[in-house]
This record gives C-alpha cells, structure tokens and sequence, in this order.
C-alpha cells in the first residue's frame, strides 16, 4: 500500500497536483493549466493518483472533480512520525546516558585522580632515598 | 528543564538525512557516546530490542555488524 503511494509521489508533477489539491478540489482543467502538458499527459497522472488512492475524481455534469483522499497521506505521515519517534526516544536516552557520564567524569572522576596522585606522593616519600 | 526538539531534514535528491538535536552536556561526551560501541548501544535503536553492536568505525563513518534482538 504504502509502495504504491511512494510511487505515485515519486513524480513532481504528481506532488504538485497534490499540492494543488491540498487548497481545495479542482478540476482536471484547472490542474493541467501551471504546465506545458496536454490534457491526456495529464489525466494519466491523475489515474495514477487515483489508483494510489491520493485523490478521488467526481463527475458533476460534464466536469471531472478532483480532491485529495487524506486517508493515503495520513499513511504517510504515520510511516514518517514512527521514525522521529525512533529517534526522539533514543536522544532521550542518550541524554540520560549523558548525565550518567557527566557524573563519572565530574567531581567523582577529578576526586579519585587526586586520591590515585596522593597515593603515589606517601609511596615515593616512604622509599628511601637512596634506591 | 527546556525542550530539545529533534530536527530532521532531508533534501530533496539527496540521499542524506540531516537530524539536528540540542544536548545538555560537553560536545567530547556526546561524541564519545556516537563513537564508543559500548556506549552507543545503550541509547540507539527501538525500545523493545536489544542492541548488539560489534563493530563502530566512527572514522570511516561506518557502523558494522549491529544485531538487533527482542
């Protein structure tokens, strides 16, 4: 399903007629007119739109109406979000590893390098001098 | 604590994904939490796998053999 939507949007032409549908339906005509294509270059894109279930055409006497079908778009988009989500949720986690690590390498980090140093001075000043 | 929204941005023709994300922490962290394996998997991937991560040569921008488990 969503493999025929991706391949209806895959066109610009395509896109921009869904664009165009997006401010309200229109008919074939007026959906030809921004390009330099004829009538029947254009009504095989819209079959294919309407194949893929982006739009639906309605006939109101002698004129074709076209609108968008949200349903497909929708699919879309909730193909999309679950992959922002992908990532919100493991920034997320990772700015809790962050703190974790701010933590390790803080205050706790510099007091254990300064005790490690310390250590070493008491050892070096019990050696006698002379080895 | 103020919002860190993630951006992603993809260009139209290019193959790239772009994500822009804000961190609360010095910029040698969060590199190292992208370039240490054992790091890494402990915040990137779904919630319901496992991630098991052999391989990371941040270098080359290449990740190897990641395996995912329930």
């Amino acid at each position: 399903m969503l493999s025929t939507t991706f391949s209806a949007l895959s066109d610009p032409t395509r896109r921009s007629v869904v664009d165009r549908l997006t401010r309200g339906p229109a008919t074939v005509n007026e959906l030809a007119e921004p390009f330099s294509m004829s009538q029947q270059a254009i009504s095989k894109h819209l079959a294919y739109l309407e194949r893929a279930r982006l739009i639906k055409k309605r006939r109101e006497g002698r004129q074709h109406f076209c609108s968008l079908n949200p349903g497909a778009i929708r699919e879309v988009a909730i193909w999309a979000e679950s992959y922002r989500r992908f990532w919100e949720e493991s920034y997320e986690r990772l700015d809790a590893l962050l703190e974790e690590m701010k933590n390790q390498d803080g205050p706790r980090a510099s007091r254990g390098l300064r005790k490690m140093k310390e250590r070493e001075r008491t050892k070096a000043q019990r050696r006698p001098k002379h080895l | 604590m103020k919002t860190k929204k993630t951006v992603i941005k993809a260009e139209p023709g290019k193959q790239e994904v772009f994500i822009t994300r804000e961190f609360d922490a010095p910029r040698e962290l969060v590199f190292r939490a992208h370039t240490d394996p054992k790091l890494f998997v402990r915040w990137l991937g779904p919630r319901e796998y496992t991630m098991k991560l052999e391989r990371l040569d941040a270098k080359n921008r290449r990740l190897l053999s990641l395996h995912l488990s329930r």
